[in-house]
C-alpha cells in the first residue's frame, strides 16, 4: 500500500463519453513504464469494456496513448474528471481485471454522484454521496410502504440507520413526502407530539398540515431561536390535550394527501420511551397507554405511513420492562451488513480516494482485521490506515495490523467503544445487576473460541446474581448491542472480531 | 474524418446489426482495436525509458528528437474508408490486421538524429525479443520507387505472441514532419473526400508543388546536417587542441 504517484507523464487514458452529450465524459488515467504492461493494461481495457455492458448504449469508451501531459484529447474533453489510477488497484494477484471494482466506480459515475469517491465518515451521518450502496433495502422499503404497510427498522448500533433514513428522507420517492423526526430528547407523549411539530415546522411543504393559526407564518424561514419561541408557545396547547393536537395535524395531512402518500420517519423511538420510562412511578402505565394510542393512531390512516427504529430493539426493550409493546403490525425490515464484495469495493473506492493505492491483498487483509463490516468500525480503521500512509508513504500488511492494534484496540481507543460501554451500563436500568450479567456474558464469549450454548450462558449469568427472567431479554437487547449472533446449533458469539478483540483487551478487566 | 454517403451506405449494407448505423458502427470497431491502443502505450512507454531519455541525455545541450503521439490509432471512420478503399485486401474480418491501426511518430531535429534513433530501435533487444520488424526507408529511396514526396524510417512491428498485431514506428526531421502535416491537410484528406474525382479536388499541377516542397525541405535538411557537422567538427578540434 502507498500513496499513488499522479506525477506520471506517460499511460493510457481510458474515456468515457456520454453518447448523448460528449460534454458529459469522464476518463481514467493508468501510468505505464514499459512493453511488460502489456498484457495487464490490455486486461484493465478489456475489463472496463466488459463493466460498461452493464450500461449499454450510455457511453462511447475509448482508449489513447498519452505520451507527456493529458490535454484536451478530444473537444468536449472535461479535464476536471481525470483520475488516476495504478495498474495493480483493479487487478488480482493472478493480475485479472477485479471486475466488481471497475463496475463499482462506473456505477458512481452512472448515478451522478457529486463525489466520485466516498470520502471517511467516521461516526457522523453519511450523506449524499457518501452514502454508500442501499438501493436493495431502500427499494425494498418502499415497496412496503406502497403496499400500505409501515415498518419497523432493525440493526445493530453503528449499522447505518440514520443514514438510511436521512437518505430516504432527503430523495422520496415520487408521489411521497417524508418528515424526519428525531424523538432523542423526549420524554413524554407531550414531547413526541412537539417533536413532530418542530420537524414540521420547518418544511416549507407542510406548512398546509399546521394548525390553522400557524399555517400563514411562514415559520420555515424564520431563524431557529423565533421556531423555539412559537413552539414554546404551543406547547401549552400540546400538553392540554396532546392527542387532540396530533391527531387535527393527522387529519389535515392525511385529507390533503389524497393524490400523495406522506411518510413519517420517528427516530430514536428507544429513547423516547425509555426516557418516559425514567420519568415517574407509574410511568409503565403511561406508557402501556402510549403505545396502545399510538397503535390504534397509525391503523386510522390511508395515505400516512410511519417508520419506526432507534438504536435499541423496542419490542425487547419493552419486553424488559414488561411492557406490551404493540408493534406486530410493523413490518419488520432488518438493515444488514455490506456483503463481502460491496465491502471490498467499497474499501477500494475509500482509498482511491485518498490516493492510496491498494491491492487486492492488502484490502482482504484490512477485512480479516476488522471482521464483520460494521460501517463506523471499518471507517475508523481505514482512516487511521490512510493517515498512516500519508505519513510513511507506503504501508506493509504488518503495518497495516500494527494500526489495527495500537489505533483501533490501543489504550487510546476507549472513545470508539463508549456507546457500547454506555449502553451495557444502561441495562441496570431494566432490573438490578443485569449489567453485571451482560458483562460475565461478554468475558465468557470473548475468552471462547468457540460459540457458547446458551444454557452455559444462563449458569454464568445466574452465577452473576442478575434474575433469571431477565436473562433471555438482555440477551435479545445484546444482539443489537453488541453483535451477539447465534449459530446453527443456537450457540452464541460475539458476531465481531474486532468487538471480541476489544473485549479481551479492555473489557475483561472490568469490575463486576 | 466526416462519414460520406459511399461511407454510410457500406456501414448499412456491410455491419451487422445493431452497429449498421453511423451513430454505433463505432461500438462495432472500437472493441476489436483495443490492443492496439494498449500496444501502442507500452510501447511509446519502452522506447521512451529506453531510447528516446538515454538519447536525450546523451544530447541534453540540444534538441534531440520527441514523441509525437497524435492520431495514435486509427478513427473507425478511417477504417471504414481504407477498407473500402484498398481492393478487397481489407474486411471488417480482418481489418485488425492493418498495418497502421496504431502508430506513433518520433520526431528528430537532424537527419542524424533519424538514424541514431533508428539505429538504437533496431538494436534493442527486449523490443527484437517481442516483435518481427519490417523496416521502410523512405529517406534515400530512389527517385524512381518513390510515390510520394514523405521521407521517413518507418519500422512496422509486428508481436511475435500475437500475430497479426501490429504498430507503425514513424522516424522523422522536423521539416519531414511539417511537410507531412501539410499534406495531409491539403492533399490527403481533400482527395478521400471524392476519391474517384481527385482532379477536381486537388489538380496535378497543385500535387506536382507538394511534391517540389517536399524535394525542397529534404535539401534543407541535408544542408541542416552539413551544418552540424561542420560545427561538431570545429567543436572538436578547438576541444583537440586545448
Amino acid at each position: 500500500m502507498r500513496i499513488r504517484n499522479e506525477k506520471t507523464e506517460t499511460g493510457h487514458l481510458l474515456s468515457f463519453i456520454s453518447k448523448s452529450d460528449p460534454s458529459d465524459n469522464f476518463s481514467f488515467f493508468f501510468p505505464v513504464e514499459g512493453l511488460d504492461q502489456f498484457d495487464t493494461l490490455l486486461e484493465i481495457t478489456k475489463g472496463f469494456e466488459k463493466c460498461l455492458e452493464e450500461w449499454p448504449g450510455i457511453y462511447n469508451y475509448n482508449g489513447y496513448s498519452i505520451n507527456k501531459n493529458i490535454e484536451k484529447i478530444f473537444p468536449e474533453m472535461d479535464e476536471t474528471r481525470i483520475y488516476f489510477f495504478e495498474q495493480t488497484e483493479c487487478l488480482s494477484a493472478e493480475l485479472r481485471f477485479i471486475e466488481s471494482f471497475g463496475k463499482a466506480l462506473l456505477k458512481r459515475f452512472i448515478q451522478k454522484q457529486n463525489v466520485i469517491f466516498p470520502d471517511i465518515v467516521t461516526g457522523a451521518m453519511a450523506a449524499e454521496s457518501n452514502f454508500y450502496n442501499r438501493e436493495t433495502t431502500i427499494q425494498n422499503m418502499w415497496e412496503l410502504l406502497c403496499n400500505n404497510r409501515n415498518i419497523q427498522l432493525r440493526a445493530p448500533r453503528r449499522f447505518g440507520k440514520t443514514s438510511l433514513l436521512n437518505h430516504i428522507t432527503k430523495h422520496p420517492q415520487t408521489g411521497w413526502q417524508v418528515c424526519f423526526v428525531d424523538l432523542e430528547g423526549g420524554d413524554s407523549a407531550e414531547k413526541f407530539v412537539e417533536k413532530i411539530l418542530a420537524a414540521l415546522l420547518v418544511k416549507q411543504e407542510c406548512v398546509s398540515f399546521l394548525p390553522d393559526h400557524l399555517s400563514g407564518l411562514y415559520i420555515y424561514e424564520m431563524s431557529q431561536i423565533e421556531q423555539l419561541a412559537i413552539l414554546r408557545k404551543e406547547r401549552e396547547t400540546i400538553q392540554r390535550d396532546w392527542k387532540i393536537y396530533v391527531e387535527t395535524i393527522f387529519s389535515k395531512i392525511e385529507n390533503q394527501s389524497t393524490d400523495n402518500h406522506f411518510l413519517i420517519i420517528l427516530d430514536e423511538m428507544s429513547f423516547l420511551i425509555e426516557d418516559m420510562l425514567s420519568q415517574k412511578k407509574n410511568s409503565i402505565e403511561d406508557v402501556t397507554t402510549f403505545m396502545n394510542w399510538f397503535h390504534d393512531f397509525r391503523s386510522r390512516f390511508n395515505t400516512i405511513r410511519f417508520i419506526l427504529t432507534g438504536s435499541e430493539h423496542l419490542p425487547s426493550f419493552l419486553n424488559a420492562y414488561e411492557i406490551k409493546s404493540r408493534l406486530d403490525d410493523l413490518e419488520s425490515v432488518q438493515l444488514n451488513l455490506f456483503d463481502e464484495e460491496t465491502t471490498e469495493d467499497f474499501i477500494f473506492l475509500v482509498l482511491a480516494g485518498q490516493k492510496v493505492v491498494v491491492s487486492n491483498e492488502e484490502i482482504h487483509v484490512i477485512k480479516d482485521l476488522v471482521g464483520k463490516p460494521i460501517p463506523y468500525f471499518l471507517q475508523l480503521l481505514l482512516d487511521a490506515i490512510c493517515e498512516v500512509c500519508k505519513e510513511q508513504k507506503s504501508l506493509s500488511n504488518a503495518d497495516i495490523v500494527r494500526i489495527y492494534e495500537h489505533r483501533l484496540l490501543g489504550s487510546n481507543s476507549k472513545r470508539y467503544f463508549e456507546s457500547i460501554t454506555r449502553q451495557l451500563d444502561r441495562y441496570d436500568r431494566y432490573k438490578p445487576r443485569n449489567t453485571a450479567g451482560a458483562k460475565s456474558i461478554l468475558d465468557k464469549l470473548a475468552l471462547s473460541d468457540d460459540p457458547v450454548a446458551i444454557e452455559d450462558l444462563k449458569t454464568i449469568w445466574q452465577q452473576t446474581a442478575a434474575r433469571i427472567e431477565q436473562f433471555d431479554i438482555i440477551l435479545e437487547i445484546m444482539k443489537d448491542d453488541i453483535y451477539l449472533a447465534k449459530d446453527e446449533n443456537d450457540h452464541i458469539f460475539i458476531d465481531s472480531k474486532l468487538i471480541k478483540e476489544w473485549w479481551q483487551k479492555h473489557g475483561i478487566a472490568g469490575l463486576r | 474524418m466526416k462519414l460520406s454517403d459511399h461511407h454510410i451506405e457500406f456501414i448499412k449494407d456491410k455491419i451487422p446489426e445493431p452497429y449498421n448505423t453511423p451513430e454505433k458502427y463505432g461500438d462495432f470497431i472500437s472493441p476489436k482495436i483495443q490492443h492496439h491502443g494498449t500496444l501502442c502505450t507500452t510501447v511509446i512507454a519502452e522506447v521512451k525509458k529506453r531510447i528516446v531519455f538515454p538519447l536525450g541525455e546523451k544530447y541534453k545541450h540540444r534538441f534531440f528528437c520527441r514523441i509525437d503521439t497524435d492520431h495514435k490509432t486509427k478513427d473507425p471512420s478511417s477504417i471504414i474508408d481504407k477498407i473500402m478503399r484498398d481492393d478487397n485486401a481489407y474486411t471488417l474480418d480482418n481489418f485488425t490486421t492493418m498495418k497502421d491501426l496504431a502508430r506513433f511518430r518520433i520526431v528528430c531535429n537532424f537527419l542524424h538524429d533519424v538514424d541514431e534513433v533508428s539505429e538504437a530501435i533496431k538494436n534493442d533487444k527486449l523490443l527484437k525479443q517481442k516483435f518481427n520488424f519490417e523496416t521502410k526507408n523512405t529517406i534515400e529511396e530512389h527517385p524512381e520507387s518513390r510515390k510520394s514526396a514523405e521521407r521517413s524510417i518507418k519500422f512496422i512491428l509486428e508481436h511475435k505472441q500475437q500475430p497479426g498485431l501490429f504498430l507503425e514506428i514513424q522516424i522523422m526531421t522536423q521539416l519531414s514532419e511539417a511537410w507531412d502535416k501539410k499534406d495531409h491537410f491539403l492533399v490527403y484528406e481533400t482527395r478521400r473526400k471524392k476519391p474517384d474525382k481527385s482532379d477536381e479536388n486537388f489538380p496535378d499541377y497543385l500535387d506536382a508543388k507538394m511534391y517540389a516542397m517536399g524535394e525542397l525541405l529534404y535539401v534543407a535538411d541535408n544542408y541542416f546536417e552539413a551544418l552540424r557537422e561542420a560545427r561538431d567538427e570545429t567543436i572538436q578540434t578547438e576541444a583537440d587542441k586545448s
